[in-house]
């Protein structure tokens, strides 16, 4: 990684590595403390751990509002079970 | 008391034993509880309304000849994302061999040519449209354990169950797909997601 540095015990590589867990909130105590102290010291990894955090956040808030099944799925599964051998067992 | 608070609530499990015994009733009902969101993330697996309609077609009968086989080591819910994630695999292979869908960089262009402003709104559409063409150019390993865990709200162990992973194969994954997402997003918008949104 460009500009790698240590900062609270972690590489900024190490940093990267531990993203998504941190964000996801599945670091524990003694990993989340060390992401955060290396957060809290350089610039760089903090920056792109809001960058990524805004993108999942964006992917959610945008895909959140989705098209409802329309009643033709429900009416061709029914009449597929219709048929379906096993429906007359 | 009426017949509505009197009567018991079935799980999923209790509906896919039923359903293993040929119950159809039981069947439908596990269909109506789950079909929106699995729907949902068809229509955004596959790539299109229609192709999401036949993938849960296909997914949703392959429950109901294959609901002898549940053994409940995974919840019902997870099971049924299985089923369609493996539908929908079955018809991306099936247009591998198809001209590709041109959508991805027609997207894509559109966003570096679309709107900009100080409106939130504005801005809001603008990353939506940059992460609809992201998305359209993720491979298909990568879109999928996006929509499931970061969509779709599953957990980690039930992403990693619908996808047939252990969890530290799903999470370096979703990682990797994370990364890919905020870099393709980037290029589209030609920024970063955060100097966007407030």
């Amino acid at each position: 990684m460009k500009g790698e540095r240590v900062v609270g015990g972690l590489s900024c590589g190490q940093v990267l590595d531990r993203l998504s867990d941190y964000l996801d909130g599945e670091l524990d105590v003694a990993a989340r403390g060390a992401v955060e102290e290396h957060l809290r010291g350089c610039d760089g990894c903090a920056r792109f751990g809001g960058e990524l955090r805004a993108t999942v956040r964006a992917l959610r808030e945008h895909l959140a509002a989705a098209p409802s099944p329309p009643a033709r799925v429900r009416r061709r599964l029914a009449e597929a079970l219709d048929v379906d051998p096993r429906s007359e067992e | 008391m009426g017949e509505a608070a009197t009567e018991q609530v079935e799980t999923d499990e209790e509906l896919v034993r039923r359903t293993a015994s040929g119950d159809r009733r039981a069947f439908e009902q596990l269909v109506a509880r789950h079909e929106a969101p699995l729907y949902r993330f068809a229509v955004r697996s596959c790539g299109g309304e229609r192709e999401a309609e036949d993938a849960l077609q296909d997914g949703l009968l392959a429950a109901w000849r294959g609901a002898t086989t549940f053994r409940g080591d995974a919840s019902a819910k997870t099971w049924l994302y299985q089923v369609v994630v493996n539908a929908c695999h079955r018809r991306h292979r099936r247009r591998a061999g198809e001209p590709q869908d041109p959508q991805p960089m027609e997207a894509a262009a559109a966003v570096a040519a679309g709107e900009s402003g100080p409106d939130a709104r504005v801005a809001a559409r603008e990353v939506g449209r940059a992460i609809d063409a992201a998305l359209a150019q993720l491979g298909e390993e990568a879109r999928e354990v996006l929509l499931l865990r970061d969509v779709e709200g599953l957990s980690g162990d039930e992403t990693a169950a619908a996808l047939g992973l252990g969890l530290a194969a799903m999470k370096s994954r979703l990682h990797r797909a994370r990364l890919e997402l905020k870099e393709r997003v980037e290029a589209a918008l030609g920024h970063a997601v955060e100097e966007v949104l407030p």
